[in-house]
């Protein structure tokens, strides 16, 4: 569906995104993940048509999306920030939405304005922030856009809501078929969502694989640290914590079960790595391969 | 197309009401003036120009009122096409329209604010001639580009079509460097372009043949061609324009 090549950006000297290569197939749902800085709303920003980049190629079923109006119109971003409006109510906000976006479903922006219980005659600036991420969630679900993207969908929400919206969206995907990408830092909440995810670290894509695939290679090592490096030599360790002789190990690798086993008998505890402890351990500074 | 015809909806939401409300208000204004200059002789809003000599020692003044709506016509475009990228411009990119789209969508509209302001200010103008002249007043009709008096309302229509036109894209060219360049592009202007006209005074001689020279062949091409290097010189700024988080 989007093929991204070579892509790069810099806002002056300073370089955001340095030669993206991406693929992102129809009617998957995307995690897109990094730290604060990593280029993720940049790299969003350039898909839906509101940045341009400096090089590099943005496909959308083969043709360029910059400017190309039969491309940009099938992608919806809903952006953390708020919405550029300034003193309108939020029933113009989804007229706005409703006269642009062309598979918008007005009816389904009805359902949703009941669940979420908001009033729609109020301005948008006198929304609490909660209130006005629920207005941009409205317009991503109801825009039906082939590609849908939320960046921080969550912000400002309480939980109740914010599991609503993970539902919601579970249930709109499921009867209307799209890709999604979510760009948040709510990891753990939203792993079940996703079926594929995205990291980007130090300008670049670092890791691009199906969560169960990422989440199978998670582990926790506990126990005697010599016991368990004499099994997993070589192997990814992304986290270290040492108590005495006995540690904490993260690792990032597969284990077979002969290594399993082999680990199991000499009392070490071995548990699965949840993926936000995943991401943050991958995209900290400090991994190596032990033995390596 | 489909895009164009969805942004053209989306910019034309305000677009027919803040007409019909500017019309409205420039109206009660007009009939304002007739009323006060019919009731008492003074007091209206208009042009009045003497220094044409006098007629058994009355001065003679001549009084337009229709005229003075070019003013507030030259606001409006301007706050249209101020709010066309501050507003209107953001929201548009936000929400899945494409540059080109918009700045399309943006030009049609000036084209037809163009033509729907020339007819009924024309419209005007011809009947600011009669009723000046009923309320006993001298009636000024030359204004260079046409007189009311002597040219066909077709051509007065014409004329101020063009004219609005030139002005429009002229406006669409300067609010859209706004946009992009924010405060830099009056930071320029103040260095360049005000002691280059001070020294030169070629940008106003220009803008005043521009507005004062009756149209011709010759004026008109001048004109369509300043209205075309605009919308030109508009889009290349809008097609590298990035959507602003804050302005």
């Amino acid at each position: 569906m989007i093929e991204i090549r070579n892509l790069s950006k810099s806002y002056g000297k300073t370089k955001v995104l340095t030669d993206i290569f991406l693929n992102l197939e129809d009617n998957k749902i995307y995690g897109l993940l990094g730290r604060n800085g990593a280029g993720k709303t940049t790299l969003l920003n350039i898909v839906v048509n509101q940045l341009k980049c400096d090089t590099g190629e943005l496909k959308y079923y083969g043709e360029d999306i910059y400017e190309n109006s039969k491309a940009v119109e099938n992608i919806c971003l809903v952006k953390e920030k708020s919405i550029p409006v300034d003193d309108d109510k939020v029933k113009r906000i989804f007229d706005m939405a409703k006269t642009l976006y062309k598979d918008w479903d007005e009816e389904y922006k009805e359902y949703l304005v009941k669940e979420f219980s908001l009033n729609v005659r109020k301005k948008y600036r006198k929304l609490s922030r909660g209130n006005q991420t629920i207005v941009g969630l409205i317009i991503g679900l109801a825009s039906r856009a082939r590609l849908t993207i939320f960046d921080e969908p969550s912000l400002g929400l309480d939980a109740a809501y914010r599991y609503k919206f993970y539902d919601l969206l579970l249930e709109d995907v499921e009867k209307n078929p799209r890709t999604v990408i979510i760009s948040t830092h709510l990891i753990d909440e939203v792993t079940n969502l996703f079926e594929e995810v995205i990291i980007l670290k130090e300008e670049k894509v670092y890791l691009k694989d199906e969560v169960s695939n990422i989440v199978e290679k998670g582990y926790f090592l506990n126990g005697n640290y010599e016991n368990i490096l004499s099994v997993i030599k070589g192997k990814n360790i992304i986290h270290k914590e040492e108590f005495g002789a006995s540690a904490v190990v993260g690792l990032f690798d597969l284990l077979d079960g002969e290594e399993k086993a082999l680990l199991r008998s000499r009392n070490v505890e071995i548990s699965p790595m949840p993926l936000q402890k995943l991401f943050v351990y991958l995209t900290e500074n400090n991994i190596k391969k032990e033995g390596h | 197309m489909e895009s164009l015809k969805r942004a053209l909806k989306f910019q034309g939401r305000d677009f027919k009401k803040s007409v019909w409300m500017f019309w409205l208000v420039l109206f009660i204004v007009n009939i304002g003036s007739y009323v006060s200059m019919y009731k008492f002789n003074r007091g209206f809003i208009g042009i009045r120009v003497s220094g044409y000599g006098s007629i058994d020692g009355i001065d003679l003044t001549l009084i337009s009122v229709a005229a003075a709506n070019l003013v507030p016509i030259m606001i409006f475009f301007i706050v249209h096409c101020y709010e066309m990228y501050y507003e209107y411009f953001p929201v548009a990119i936000s929400f899945s329209v494409t540059r080109k789209d918009f700045y399309k969508s943006a030009v049609i509209y000036n084209l037809i604010a163009s033509a729907v302001f020339a007819l009924i200010q024309g419209i005007l103008m011809k009947a600011d001639l009669h009723l000046v002249q009923y309320l006993g007043q001298n009636i000024k009709s030359d204004f260079g580009i046409f007189n009311s008096g002597t040219d066909s309302i077709i051509f007065i229509v014409f004329s101020l079509f063009i004219c609005f036109t030139v002005f429009a894209s002229a406006m669409n060219l300067l609010s859209a460097l706004n946009y992009k360049f924010g405060y830099r592009l009056w930071i320029v202007i103040a260095l360049l372009g005000i002691p280059y006209s001070a020294r030169t005074g070629i940008p106003f001689e220009l803008i005043g043949r521009l507005f004062t020279e009756r149209i011709g062949a010759a004026q008109f091409s001048i004109l369509a061609i300043t209205a075309i290097a605009c919308c030109v010189a508009g889009f290349l700024t809008v097609s590298g324009t990035n959507v602003k988080d804050r302005l």
